[in-house]
């Protein structure tokens, strides 16, 4: 059976229930409300997010559901990502943190998860002044303060 | 340009930086003051005090930045310098590492260490003790041969303690004994890697909560027939769930090698609280037994556990009554081959109201105890029992095994001659046997064959001079595995009419010429539709 989402701009997306259901939030919301031909609103999703949303979905319909446990630790995470993911997300900036956004809102964690690893193989080998001229971040510590957190953390610089 | 709205929240940060090295981080934190807040926890996570640790400027001073530590790593080979003792307010893993003596003596002559004169143990003692009211649930400890008593006394304090692993750990014995033996309390995960003296761990400590346990190439020293008198400590893990034991071995040397790792199972078999699934491997020659004593493998319940079903000798006699006065709830006992002890006795009393089936044989001491503890089991549906001594059978109480569906009976024999001159001993105790079945109303199987191996023994004849008629009440019957032989044609008419439901009888030949199966009795019974098997040599049974 299809499901009907509705995007911030009121863009309709009819979809299959099971690929809509990558979704833990639409899917508790199937759950609580019960089988419906009701368009499910999503406020916080412009169709443009929605549309590359659902693409991702559609793509990984069939992945099995992944275990909480198996991610829980930080150190056995891997930056790994597949090929069709990578090029998934090959988007600018704003559009990829649309994306992480509204994942995290969906609840879709191997989406989030991979848009965090697209995020953290940008920052990847920069030096902060790199890094805050590609996120646009403005430097506001005082050059005594910068100095004092180098050497505070001299510890962490080879590892 | 619109700010890159995703760094705004927390968690995305935070799912951000799981994905970034320590290296990268630092970077983070130099970003800005908002990016600083957020990753310095990240950076802080998991934190190595050895050479290449954090620096700081005074020991005894909290530093806030502690408090973000969740693993810490103590290297007490290469620590030098300063480490603050309190704050660790998050630390949920321990880890107390030591290099090799050779890389030890390597930095005192490079002369690279200036740290010398720090009592790391007492460093590292007075580091624990903070952590006792923390959240600290992992404690690693790799080489360490002689850890300080204040260490141990230490670390005994923190009472969330759930995991605790030691690999090349020298497990202290005397003054530090007691303190590391309360460390184990409230541990759940028990890894012992390459340790000596690990049989003093198992025997002194009493692991109410222990739920893994991993043993590897670990060293024993006690001796063989310690364990036996051991093997009690282990009652208190009664929420043990799984074992590994592999590769250990006894200071007595080799040769000891395989009994001491079958009895060490055993004494842990014994505390059973919780095994729920326990293989040992290949037993040698125990008792000096013929039997095939090949690969053998039980099922050892404990507190959770409910049914227990061993093969042979899965399972050593003394152990088992360990094992099912354990368990919260008995309903399922095969233990066709172990002799039940008083405790294991007194422990199936206990399961009397929940116990479904049953097989298990009779010891001679015991016999009259096990048979009204068995007859009384009020949910039992099957129960198989061998060699059973006629005389308990005629001593026993009412049986009140009322919900019984299947029911196989062995005795024992009464003697050599029985058949000529105890016969009418035979009819009173078939009799009897008679009399107590009949209140059973509910059997479906009747099987009075049950012999194993002890040559003929006594089987009550179903005949109406025995008795039989007393089993009018068993409408219910459907088959039946009797002495065919002792039958008359009359009392296969009876049988017919007493019992409408009855679909197959069963039947064995003696080799003997004069001790057939009456043809006469297998017509009227196949006249009637009943199908009339016999056993073969082969035990199994072909219709004649």
């Amino acid at each position: 059976m299809p499901v009907t989402l509705t995007s911030l701009d009121d863009v309709k997306f009819t979809v299959d229930k099971d690929v809509a259901e990558r979704s833990i939030l639409i899917k508790n919301m199937i759950e609580d409300v019960g089988e419906s031909d009701s368009p499910i609103p999503l406020p916080n999703v412009s169709s443009a997010v929605l549309k590359k949303v659902i693409e991702y979905c559609e793509h990984h319909r069939n992945d099995p559901v992944q275990v909480q446990d198996e991610t829980d630790d930080p150190r056995k995470r891997s930056n790994d990502i597949e090929e069709w993911d990578m090029k998934f997300m090959a988007v600018d900036q704003e559009m990829l943190f649309e994306i992480i956004l509204a994942a995290n809102y969906l609840d879709i964690k191997p989406l989030l998860d991979v848009g965090c690893k697209t995020v953290a193989n940008i920052i990847k080998g920069k030096t902060p002044e790199e890094i805050r001229k590609t996120f646009n971040i403005v430097n506001d510590f005082t050059p005594e303060e910068e100095a004092q957190i180098k050497k505070e953390n001299e510890w962490a610089e080879d590892r | 340009m619109v700010p890159p709205s995703a760094f705004h929240l927390p968690e995305i940060r935070n799912y951000i930086a799981e994905h970034l090295s320590k290296k990268e981080l630092l970077a983070c934190c130099r970003v800005s003051r908002d990016w600083h807040s957020s990753f310095l926890p990240h950076l802080w996570r998991t934190v190595d005090f050895s050479g290449a640790g954090p620096i700081f400027s005074n020991s005894d001073r909290p530093d806030p930045r502690v408090a973000n530590i969740r693993r810490l790593t103590y290297n007490y080979s290469t620590f030098e310098g300063l480490m603050p003792t309190q704050g660790y307010t998050r630390l949920q893993e321990l880890q107390v590492l030591r290099e090799s003596v050779v890389m030890e003596q390597k930095l005192a002559q490079t002369g690279s260490k200036g740290g010398c004169a720090v009592d790391r143990w007492h460093l590292a003692a007075a580091l624990v003790h903070s952590l006792a009211f923390g959240p600290l649930s992992s404690v690693e400890l790799t080489s360490i041969d002689k850890a300080s008593t204040e260490f141990w006394e230490a670390l005994s304090q923190c009472r969330t303690l759930k995991s605790f692993r030691l690999e090349n750990v020298c497990i202290p014995m005397g003054g530090a004994g007691p303190a590391f033996w309360k460390i184990c309390r409230s541990v759940e995960t028990l890894t012992v890697i390459l340790c000596e003296a690990m049989d003093c761990l198992l025997i002194h400590n009493r692991m109410f909560r222990l739920k893994h346990l991993v043993v590897d190439r670990s060293e024993v020293q006690g001796q063989l027939d310690e364990w036996d008198k051991l093997a009690k400590p282990w009652i208190c893990s009664p929420n043990l769930e799984s074992l590994e034991y592999s590769h250990s071995c006894t200071s007595n040397g080799e040769d000891e090698f395989h009994q001491m790792a079958l009895d060490i199972k055993a004494a842990i078999a014994a505390a059973a609280g919780g095994i729920n699934h326990y293989a040992p491997s290949s037993g040698q020659g125990t008792d000096g037994d013929d039997e095939n004593m090949e690969q053998y493998s039980g099922v050892i319940p404990g507190r959770k556990l409910h049914s227990l079903e061993t093969d042979n000798y899965g399972i050593r006699d003394e152990d088992l009554g360990f094992i099912i006065d354990n368990m919260d709830t008995l309903r399922k006992l095969c233990v066709p081959w172990v002799d039940l002890n008083a405790l294991a006795l007194e422990a199936l009393g206990r399961h009397r109201h929940t116990i479904v089936e049953l097989d298990l044989q009779c010891d001679g001491i015991n016999s009259s105890h096990l048979l009204n503890t068995v007859m009384s089991c009020t949910q039992l549906r099957v129960l198989t029992l061998s060699n059973i001594p006629p005389v308990a059978l005629l001593e026993s109480e009412p049986w009140t095994c009322l919900q019984l569906k299947r029911l196989a009976l062995g005795f024992q024999r009464l003697g050599t001659d029985m058949d000529h001159q105890q016969g009418a001993k035979i009819t009173c105790e078939s009799r009897a046997v008679w009399q107590r079945i009949s209140r059973l109303i509910e059997l479906e199987h009747v099987d009075m064959h049950r012999l194993r191996g002890w040559g003929p023994g006594f089987r009550p004849g179903f005949t109406l001079a025995s008795g039989m008629e007393q089993l009018s009440t068993l409408t219910k019957l459907r088959c039946i595995y009797i002495d065919l032989v002792k039958m008359a044609t009359s009392d296969a008419e009876w049988m017919v009419g007493a019992w409408p439901r009855l679909e197959v009888v069963r039947g064995q030949n003696l080799p003997c010429d004069h001790a057939r199966i009456d043809a006469e009795v297998v017509k009227v019974l196949k006249d009637r539709g009943i199908l009339v098997e016999v056993r073969g040599v082969d035990s199994t049974f072909t219709s004649i």
